[in-house]
Parts: structure tokens; sequence; C-alpha cells
């Protein structure tokens, strides 16, 4: 089978945005897709393998490349072409039958540890990114080296959605020390607003004041807050992939990151203090609601100040062999 | 278009419930406020992103 895919460079000019587009690499975007029909194959065999990242990652990896569309090669280099070798692909299936029959075989051992907030499942968790490595097999090395620097952004994204896009797992293992960090910031700020409020260190810790007591638990930690942001800043990549200057929107996550948890600990504080200024009851009836509110705003100030620095000017949305 | 969506939208979000025989759980809950954030949050982008476009 013989798949391969001149780009054509002048498909991006006058062109800000692309609503996706199979001039992207062919055998890229059949790769893709074969490591995630793979990946869920593997999952559906063997269970102690289920992990989403994996399948969002190549899913996030795929969608971006189909969104640049035809990509403005590297200056000098020929055209992106490759033969898709059977053997190739026989190598991947076989080792992915491999992987699938050793994980069955380990599960009965493993599954006990599994899925729980500990080293052990910690490693077990990072070892099911193992489902990603038969892919390599796929192309030949000069074609990955090649590949990597024509898509070094979109395997980039690729990688921040396997490695932080479902937080969950991060903060369970680190509560013990994040819950009290978040706790301690909570108690000080809260204290400057509000003077009676006392702090009992614990593995969930209580902020206790005279109408309301607060006890900071897991679902607290903001890992919703970081979801939601998850969800939308994917869905401004996605739309606005050929927009953005792919330096700074890797900033913008992990700034995003960082403004949700500061703004879960506000939310934390603020509920803290209306609930010993009385408004205890409101902030009991509401404060889960209240949370998504708050979240939906913090998300919407961050995107009015990210946003617009995230894009490229005008200029820049020229083709980039153009501006070499 | 973006009030029609808004409109099916919000249809959705009033037919909730309707799995459970009108209870709603706690999980549910978290599902529904969510999926509003993700709702406001995201008509709050396409809008920005209009804006720029322009």
């Amino acid at each position: 089978m013989s798949l391969s895919n001149p780009p054509d460079p002048g498909i991006l000019l006058h062109r800000e945005f692309q609503p996706g587009s199979f001039q992207a690499p062919r055998f890229l975007l059949l790769v893709l897709v074969l490591t995630a029909i793979a990946i869920a194959a593997d999952q559906f065999a063997a269970p102690i393998l289920y992990s989403s990242s994996p399948l969002w990652a190549t899913a996030t990896c795929l969608l971006l490349v189909w969104q640049r569309g035809a990509s403005p090669l590297v200056s000098g280099e020929t055209p992106i072409q490759f033969r898709f070798s059977m053997r190739r692909v026989a190598v991947f299936v076989a080792a992915h039958v491999a992987l699938t029959l050793v994980a069955r075989w380990l599960s009965v051992a493993l599954q006990p540890v599994a899925g729980t907030v500990t080293a052990g499942g910690a490693l077990i968790a990072a070892g099911k990114l193992i489902v990603l490595l038969p892919t390599i097999a796929l192309l030949p090395l000069a074609q990955w080296k090649k590949l990597t620097r024509t898509y070094r952004a979109e395997g980039v994204a690729a990688l921040v959605v396997l490695l932080t896009y479902f937080p969950g797992r991060a903060i369970g293992t680190l509560w013990p020390w994040y819950g009290q960090a978040l706790g301690r910031v909570v108690f000080t700020l809260s204290r400057l607003v509000a003077p009676g409020i006392g702090y009992v260190s614990n593995l969930n810790p209580t902020l206790t004041g005279a109408d309301l007591n607060v006890t900071i638990i897991l679902a607290c930690s903001g890992s919703n807050g970081l979801e939601l942001f998850d969800y939308l800043f994917g869905l401004v990549a996605l739309l606005d992939w050929n927009r953005l200057q792919k330096s700074r929107a890797l900033a913008g996550y992990f700034a995003g990151i960082a403004a949700m948890l500061l703004g879960n600990t506000l939310r934390i504080t603020s509920l803290v203090v209306l609930g010993n200024r009385g408004f205890a009851g409101i902030v009991s009836r509401y404060h889960i609601s209240a949370g998504w509110i708050f979240f939906s705003v913090v998300f919407l100030i961050y995107l009015s100040i990210a946003y617009p620095w995230m894009l490229k000017k005008r200029a820049d949305t020229v083709p980039e062999r153009e501006t070499r | 278009m973006n009030t029609a969506f808004l409109l099916v939208s919000m249809l959705a979000f009033l037919n909730n419930g309707g799995g459970t025989g009108g209870n709603i759980y706690g999980d549910e809950i978290a599902g529904i406020g969510l999926g509003a954030a993700a709702l406001v949050g995201a008509v709050g982008y396409l809008l920005m992103r209009r804006r720029n476009k322009q």
C-alpha cells in the first residue's frame, strides 16, 4: 500500500482558520487512527490496561494534525512521502497482541493495587502508557524524526493531554501535602477578613468559625475546576489551532491551570468568610452550584486576558515558509 | 445561530432527572454543574473569538 502526501504550501495563504482538512499527511492520520483503534482493542481485551489518557492524547494529536491541514514544510526539506509497509503493520499488531497477553497474565496480581492512590497504583497507571509504544514500529526512525520536526506543536499538545489532562490521580496522590497547603493559605486569607477563624490540621483540614466550620475534602481540591478548564482550553486549541502562537498557547495553558487553582483557593476563602459573616445557610445550601459559577467566571476572566495574547498577530498568520 | 444553540442547550438542561424518576443524585448535580459551566465558558469563548476576528 502506498500513501504519499505532497503538502501544498500555498493552501494556507489568505486563510486565518482552516476547518480541518485531509490535506494533512494521510499516512500520519492513518497511523494515529490505527493507534487509537489498537489502544481501544487492548483495553477491551485486557481491562487492566484501561486509561483514557492515551486515547485522548491520540485523539488530540489526530484532531490537531487534521486541523492544521497541509503543513508548510521545514525549509529545504523534501515533501513528506512514505510507503506504508505491511511488514511494519504486522509488527505493530503483534506487539499489541503480546502486550495484551502479558497484561492479562499479570492482571490477577496487579488488580488489587490498580486504581489505588498508592505508589504501586501510580506505577501501574504509568505502565499503562506502554500501549503507545508499538506505534513507533509503524514508521522508520528517519520518518519519525522528520514528523517530529514538522509536527512538534501537535506532539507537545498530545503530550500535555497525556500527562496533565486528567489531574484527579495527581491531586489525589499529592492531597496529603496539597490539602495542607491549601488549608493554610485559605486560613491565612480568611483570617484577614474574618479574625475569629481557627485551623484544625488534618488530612482534610478544617477551618473553624463562630457560625460555620468548613472542612476541605479532596473534592474541594479544584480538580473539578481543572477539568472544566481542560475541556474549554481544548475547545479553544481545536478551533483556533492555526491562529495560536504555539509557545504562548503552551505557557497560557499552564498559566490557566495556575489561575484555576488560585481561583479555587479564593472560592473556598469566600465560603469561609461569607459563612461566618451571616450567610452560613446560603453557603451550606448553594456552595456546589456557586463553585461552578465561580469557575466559569475565573475561566472567562482568564480567557479575556490570555486569548488575545495567545493569538498570532495578523502579519504572522501567513505560512511559516513566507516569514522565514 | 448562537441564540438557537442556547435555547437547545437550555431545553436539554431543563429535561434533567428523566432517567432517575425525578430524583437527582450528587454525581448528577456535579455533571449538570460541569455541563452548565462548560456551556457558559464555551459561549463566552465563541463571543470572544468573534470579537477578535473582526
